[in-house]
């Protein structure tokens, strides 16, 4: 109770300030419009559904009108000052030379062309006064675009929860006592016939748990709710109608006119003075909406602490032993020391040529050159060093971040659409994945990268390059899965903390916070008050995460807008007339909505359609400059007004207890108590998590860093250090790790070099029997533990045996020329993709091989000729694109295809059929460790899937171009596939194979281009070629 | 390499030696995962067969799911004092409409069901009517998701891949749990944080094809676009002869082992997929029964029969998704339309499996997300009803020609027997001998099930 009465009093306080807050809301608001580019469903999309809502009188509607942004204000350009030669006309250089000072025009000059043309109705070559005020509806027409975008932006519901919990507590007694007299039979049955459809039809927009934004702080749909009121006190005084507000405000003479547009009827008025004066009888049982008393949490926080991982990072100095002849570094020292203890030697170190392929895999997930090979194994100096030059230079190339960067969006549950229910399209994610891959590469401090992760818009920056940089980086926040189908906002952002404490609970700490949401956690000492002291820092921040509203899509949000003084790379360009024909396909579109007339049964279908392209073809006009360019925008986050939450018992939102006052769990809350202040808590959340007390935050880090360089974690749960999660097999050399993190700046590649100069990385990966008998798990490493190659590995290798590879960063993402239309269209469009690969296949090979790859469609604007390449299916995707505005061409729309893996396309659910079958992780979950399955799928993906045919094909073509002997070309195709040359055995069966396949009359590919395309198939499909010794 | 399609029941005459390997590596095999690295653990096959908890009445099952939801009113929910308040207005949800469909007396049961269904009334003594349905979720997105995974909130393992955890397969040259004309968010028929191996394989696209669903029926991958048999003869040798030299070479031979298993069952599944999948090769009598050949009934048929292919070649879990179920308008025309679809392929699918002897450990399941509303939606329409609705069982160790809970007397809410999804979960997993409450699996520290905390079985209904 104390508790509750100090937070009562600060709410006094604040509500006092409301007024002046109030004013300099208005001011943030139209400053945050002007940052944060507004998505499209705000337009005609949302009127349509909440047309009631938005006219709610008592409600101060924010005025952020955009100022205009076309050159020339609202009247636009004075003719006569164009007009400089005076001849009464703008001919095009005159125009082009305003052009030239717009902006808009700046850019893409062919933009002032088409407008030009457009304008020019004669097309005399010169604009006259008339054909030149046209401009203005032009721009009137991208004004409207941008009128709704400025509209009322969402806002936290959580603020006003809280105040209404805190008011209902303090008035609990008054209603409780009149909601404890019996209601008569009588009184019931008036109030349903009479009463609570009116509520519910007139009232409960505005006032009930559905309401966007509850109005007044009234709420009808319940009684207390009418009892207790809202902002001007009870709604009803039981039997003085004159004395009741919900009764006077039908007249709108004391109070605002409700409902705001129109009297009810002089019965209906009548019927609620009777209801009133009958004593409001109200026969609603509410169930909710009063603190309740939580269960007393029983976690001994002290007892907690006692496991290993909660208690600090001890820095501990390596054993000594004295015959240790084999260690060559103090994480060696350490290994060495289980070893001896579980009386185990360590195998011979691997031969040069195994080391070199497992180190460039491990850190560039690529395979070394036979440049490479020759040079390190005839390298004179000693492996340590040979091998400390090869380590340098993998990781100076801008590939080691591709690599290591995919790890991390692993456990960022990277990906570029919602998943779940409706499944739609994240544009912007690949900004971050494209983030996560320069941090890597400039080995920013780990303690940066995530400060920047979870609080960059909240961090300082010296330049806007930096400022994009933070700004991006919040995409963190932001990638994860959502349902946006979710019409309750308050669910849908206490969904979306949970996922997101989840992810870096997971992720960054080892830990499962987010078991915390209904009860105390079942086995680590995390309160449920633990969780939601850090929801509450989550729903104080508004995530940004895109969507255009349709009849599915009820949550949507605005984007993060980068700053323009930046020279961004274009994902997805269009020209100035496409953008032009765009806005004209949104008139038709409109005009077609308005020949549909009202919505009824028989238009509906056509009328969802109509209004769900009406949305995208916006959403897609507001992502554009007129000059085609794309607006740089990204997902992320930003605070909005703050907000504690209360415990929710079983996670309930009917089922409030405690506000708890953002902050962090109490186990590890370490010297970071003080309160937080006025934002969300994020900054403060960052701080914490990166204190370099934190027991848990660089353990967990250079626990994955082993993990993925040996095999196995030290913890071999990475994102469990729990107690449910394993004990670690060396605490101590964990802890070295730790502590030498830290003392190295956070520096992930340091950290890096480290283990893998050490010995124990350098170890071969035969098995021994007896060794294999004592300790069956490789728990004291004993040896090397081979790896199965992750996907993006084993598709990498095949692009670069084959040659395709390009090693170039493609700009963007198959998915951001997608746009906001449905991420299943890609999948229909990379089904296409197949198909047309493989009938280019054969062109191919009849042509031996011109490597062209031909356009998916036939042209920049797709017609009926879709025949080519897959008939009806194919058509129907093109209708489907251009109903988006879209008009590609196979390279155009993917060109990652030949790209490294970490760039293709992540949307959940349907990942490309190369990386899912091999095991790529399910994107909506934090993965530390992925699965590898040897399964009979791989094993048919590797024998026909199209795409492995086709590198094949091009390897082939390529053996044939740089050998010309047999025993040549069988040396290189080992070395480009597998590292090394063939033994005699294996050329032996490589003859083997040459002669059966020739002698086999079959018409298929009896050439000899077949058989070394089949052959070089035959290598892609060895257990070797995937697996990393 | 014969082509014969492999029945459960031949797997008798595999050698020992195959079974042995297959049983060593194939399908399921798991290396490498850094907590199962042990050498002991190395060649275990997660998707052999496995012991149930108890004795299961159903081997297999079948699930029907009728995607936008059937209206339990008009089709097997029999309620006269709905029809009797025809048009009556009920305060704040609506006017009632009687169903415009009639209902008679079926079978010796004498179960009511609508003359939506005529074929499948046939059956009636063989359905377990369950009619005190209820879901939580109001939406189609999430209760789809809750019906298929448990939870409308979280990404978790559909029903279907914990069935095939819980009992692994029986034919390892096809996939264990396959998914025809699967629903549109794979999250319904994925593994969750399960191993990947448990998710649905997609046979068809929902999301193309014609209305109800469909697309091309056929596997990725499961033919070669350019060698002919022979040609991939030798390139199979090949590559299973570098296999087996690189084993040698090297003391660790588990993974090579398994891709050499996994390489063999790929070639194995290649004559056998389409084999199983090919359905002109049944009678045409039979093709007739499930309504092959006519307009209506063509798609659904073809898809029902391959599904009694499937289950009879050893696959654990299929499912079937059939479209368009969601009558806000139209619902007479449409609900006779999409009925008449499904009708006969079902009738024909019962009756060719009790023929077959499989009904009875064959569990079939027909049902959509939620049900719909007694009031109307504008003249012709029902809107959604999460709170009451009906599904059916058949065969399985179901009880036959019974009817198991109910709603109020107009359908508006389950009122009798309720069964919650988790309640419909657990009864399906106890008739494959599984207890829910034991069918777990260890995930971010704790372990989950399909039912989370909930699920009560519906003994009564078990035969």
């Amino acid at each position: 109770m104390r508790k509750l009465a100090r937070r009562t009093a600060s709410t006094g306080r604040s509500r006092r300030l409301t007024n002046s807050v109030g004013m300099l809301v208005l001011g943030t608001v139209a400053l945050v419009t002007t940052v944060i580019a507004q998505p499209p469903q705000r337009d005609s999309q949302s009127e349509r559904f909440n047309r009631q809502d938005a006219s709610s009188p008592n409600v101060r509607r924010p005025q952020t009108q955009r100022p205009p942004q076309q050159p020339g204000g609202r009247r636009g350009p004075n003719f006569r000052f164009l007009d400089t030669n005076r001849d009464g006309g703008v001919d095009k250089r005159e125009f082009s030379r305003f052009a030239a000072r717009s902006p808009q025009f700046s850019k893409q000059p062919q933009a002032a062309d088409v407008v030009f043309r457009r304008l020019d109705a004669d097309e005399d070559g010169s604009l006259d006064a008339g054909e030149f005020a046209k401009i203005g509806q032009l721009r009137q027409r991208s004004q409207q675009n941008n009128r709704w975008r400025s509209n009322r932006p969402r806002t936290n519901p959580f603020p006003e929860l809280v105040r209404l919990l805190e008011r209902n507590s303090s008035q609990t007694a008054a209603s409780e006592a009149a909601s404890a007299q019996p209601v008569s039979v009588e009184g019931a049955e008036f109030f349903e016939a009479k009463i609570q459809p009116v509520l519910e039809k007139r009232c409960y927009n505005c006032h009930s748990s559905a309401s966007p934004k509850l109005r007044g702080g009234l709420r009808v749909d319940m009684k207390h709710g009418l009892l207790t009121g809202g902002d001007s006190g009870p709604a009803v005084v039981p039997g003085e109608p004159n004395e009741s507000p919900l009764y006077l405000s039908l007249f709108g003479d004391e109070y605002s006119q409700m409902p705001p547009k129109d009297h009810l009827s002089d019965s209906v008025m009548d019927d609620f003075k009777r209801w009133i004066e009958m004593g409001a009888p109200d026969p609603r049982k509410d169930s909710m909406l009063f603190l309740q008393e939580a269960a007393k949490s029983e976690i001994d926080i002290e007892k907690g602490r006692e496991h290993w991982s909660f208690q600090d990072v001890r820095d501990v100095l390596p054993p000594h032993s004295s015959d240790d002849e084999w260690s060559l570094t103090d994480i060696d020292r350490f290994v060495w020391d289980g070893l001896v203890k579980a009386d185990l030697q360590p195998v011979a170190d691997a031969d040069r040529r195994t080391l070199l392929r497992r180190v460039t895999f491990d850190l560039v997930g690529l395979p070394p050159t036979p440049d490479d090979i020759e040079a390190f194994v005839s390298d004179s100096q000693s492996t340590d060093a040979a091998l400390a030059v090869v380590v340098d230079r993998l990781l100076d190339s801008p590939q080691f971040g591709e690599r290591w960067g995919r790890h991390w969006l692993d456990v960022a549950r990277f990906a570029e659409s919602s998943g779940k229910d409706i499944n739609f399209s994240y544009p912007n994610a690949w900004r971050y994945r494209d983030y996560v891959i320069d941090a890597l590469n400039d080995d920013k401090p780990y303690d940066d990268f995530l400060r920047e992760q979870i609080a960059g818009d909240l961090l300082d920056a010296s330049n806007d390059a930096e400022r994009a940089e933070h700004l991006i980086a919040t995409g963190y926040l932001a990638v994860g899965t959502r349902s946006p189908n979710e019409s309750d906002l308050k669910k849908f952002l206490l969904e979306n903390a949970d996922e997101q404490i989840d992810a870096l609970s997971r992720g960054v700490m080892g830990l499962t916070i987010a078991c915390a949401r209904c009860h105390d956690h079942k086995f680590d000492p995390i309160r449920q008050s633990d969780y939601y002291a850090l929801a509450g820092i989550f729903t104080s921040t508004e995530t940004l995460f895109g969507g255009v509203r349709g009849p599915q899509i009820r949550q949507s949000t605005q984007f993060v807008s980068l700053p323009t003084s930046l020279d961004f790379a274009d994902p997805a360009p269009m020209t100035a007339e496409a953008y032009v024909d765009l806005q004209g396909r949104l008139e038709d579109l409109r005009s077609e909505m308005r020949e549909l007339g009202p919505r009824n049964g028989e238009n509906q279908r056509q009328f969802m359609r109509t209004s769900i392209r009406i949305s995208q073809t916006e959403a897609r006009i507001a992502s554009y400059n007129p000059d085609g360019s794309s607006k740089p925008r990204t997902m992320g986050a930003h605070d909005w007004q703050p907000s504690d939450l209360p415990l929710l018992v079983y996670g309930e939102l009917d089922q409030p207890a405690e506000i708890v006052p953002r902050g962090f769990p109490e186990i590890l809350r370490g010297d970071h108590t003080s309160e937080i202040g006025r934002g969300s808590g994020r900054l403060e959340l960052a701080e914490w998590i990166t204190d370099p007390n934190h027991p848990l935050t660089s353990r967990v880090m250079v626990n994955r860093i082993w993990q993925k360089l040996l095999g196995r974690g030290i913890v071999p749960t990475p994102d469990d250090f729990g107690t449910t999660g394993k004990a670690p097999t060396h605490p101590e050399l964990l802890d070295h790790l730790a502590s030498r993190f830290i003392e190295d700046g956070w520096s992930t590649k340091q950290m890096i070099r480290e283990i893998v100069l050490s010995r124990v990385y350098r170890l071969s990966s035969e098995n021994h029997a007896k060794y294999a008998e004592l300790d069956p798990d490789n728990q004291w490493l004993w040896r090397h533990r081979p790896k199965r190659l992750e996907a993006e590995a084993i598709r990498d290798a095949m692009l670069f045996a084959s040659g395709d590879l390009r090693l170039e960063r493609p700009v963007g993402s198959a998915m951001a020329r997608l746009g906001s239309a449905p991420p299943q269209l890609l999948q229909s469009l990379l089904a296409g993709k197949d198909k047309l690969l493989d009938s280019s296949m054969r062109s191919e090979t009849e042509t031996q091989n011109r490597g062209g790859r031909r356009p998916f469609f036939g042209g920049r604007r797709p017609s009926g000729r879709a025949g080519a390449f897959g008939g009806r299916a194919a058509g129907g995707m093109l209708r489907q694109l251009q109903q988006f505005g879209i008009s590609v061409t196979a390279d155009s729309l993917f060109p990652e295809q030949y790209h490294r893996s970490v760039y293709l396309p992540v949307v959940r659910g349907q990942v490309d059929e190369s990386l899912a079958a091999f095991d790529f992780p399910d994107p909506a979950l934090v993965t530390g460790q992925r699965d590898a399955t040897t399964v009979a799928t791989q094993s048919l993906y590797s024998l026909n899937d199209a795409f492995v045919i086709q590198q094949s094909e091009k390897l082939a073509s390529r053996l044939s171009k740089h050998a010309s002997t047999f025993d040549e070309r069988i040396d290189l195709v080992f070395e480009w596939t597998l590292a090394r040359k063939p033994n005699a055995r294996e050329l032996q069966l490589a003859k083997t194979f040459f002669r059966d396949w020739t002698r086999d009359a079959g018409t298929d590919r009896s050439t000899v281009a077949g058989a070394w395309a089949a052959f070089s198939q035959s290598l892609f499909s060895t257990a070797e070629f995937r697996q990393l010794d | 390499m014969g082509t014969s399609i492999p029945l459960a029941t031949s797997q008798s005459n595999i050698s020992r030696r195959c079974m042995l390997r297959s049983a060593a590596a194939g399908f399921g095999y798991v290396a490498f995962s850094g907590l199962c690295g042990q050498a002991a653990r190395a060649s275990e096959n997660v998707l052999a067969p496995k012991s149930t908890h108890f004795e299961p009445r159903a081997k297999r099952v079948l699930f029907l799911h009728m995607s936008g939801a059937p209206s339990h009113v008009d089709t097997f929910d029999y309620k006269p004092q709905l029809q009797a308040a025809d048009g009556k207005q009920i305060v704040g949800s609506g006017r009632l409409l009687g169903s415009p469909f009639n209902f008679k007396q079926h079978g010796d049961s004498g179960l009511w069901i609508s003359d939506l269904f005529p074929e499948v009334a046939k059956h009636a003594d063989k359905l377990c009517l369950l009619r005190g349905m209820h879901t939580d979720q109001p939406a189609h997105p999430q209760a789809t998701m809750q019906m298929h995974t448990g939870s409308a909130q979280f990404v978790r393992p559909s029903l279907g891949a914990w069935s095939l955890y819980g009992l692994g397969t029986e034919n390892e040259s096809l996939p264990g749990f396959i998914c025809i004309s699967p629903p549109r968010s794979a999250v319904n028929y994925g593994s969750g944080f399960l191993p990947a191996i448990y998710q649905g394989t997609p046979i068809g696209s929902a999301s193309r094809g014609q209305r109800g669903g469909g697309g091309t029926l056929e596997l990725a991958n499961i033919s070669n676009p350019r060698l002919s048999r022979t040609k991939q003869k030798i390139q199979l040798n090949l590559i299973q002869s570098l296999n087996n030299a690189k084993m040698r070479d090297h003391r660790d031979d588990s993974h090579v082992e398994a891709v050499i298993a996994a390489n063999e069952l790929a070639f194995r599944m290649q004559d056998v997929v389409p084999e199983v999948m090919n359905v002109n090769n049944e009678s045409s009598e039979i093709q007739a029964q499930y309504g092959i050949g006519e307009q209506a009934t063509e798609q659904f048929g073809r898809q029902c029969l391959l599904a009694r292919r499937f289950l009879e070649s050893g696959v654990r879990f299929v499912e079937i998704v059939h479209n368009g179920w969601d009558q806000h308008t139209q619902l007479r025309e449409k609900h006779t339309s999409q009925s008449k679809a499904v009708d006969r392929p079902v009738a024909g699918l019962l009756q060719d499996l009790a023929d077959r002897g499989l009904l009875k450990d064959t569990l079939v399941i027909w049902g959509g997300e939620f049900g719909r509303t007694p009031t109307a939606q504008g003249t012709d329409g029902r809107n959604h009803n999460n709170k009451g609705f009906t599904m059916w069982m058949a065969g399985g160790g179901a009880k036959g020609g019974f009817s198991y809970g109910a709603t109020d007397d107009l359908g508006s809410e389950a009122v009798v027997d309720k069964m919650h999804i988790h309640d419909l979960h657990a009864t399906i997993l106890h008739l494959l001998g599984l207890d829910h409450t034991r069918l777990t699996y260890r995930y971010a520290g704790r372990d989950f099930r399909l039912t989370n905390v909930r699920g009560n079985v519906a003994e009564e209904i078990i035969a």
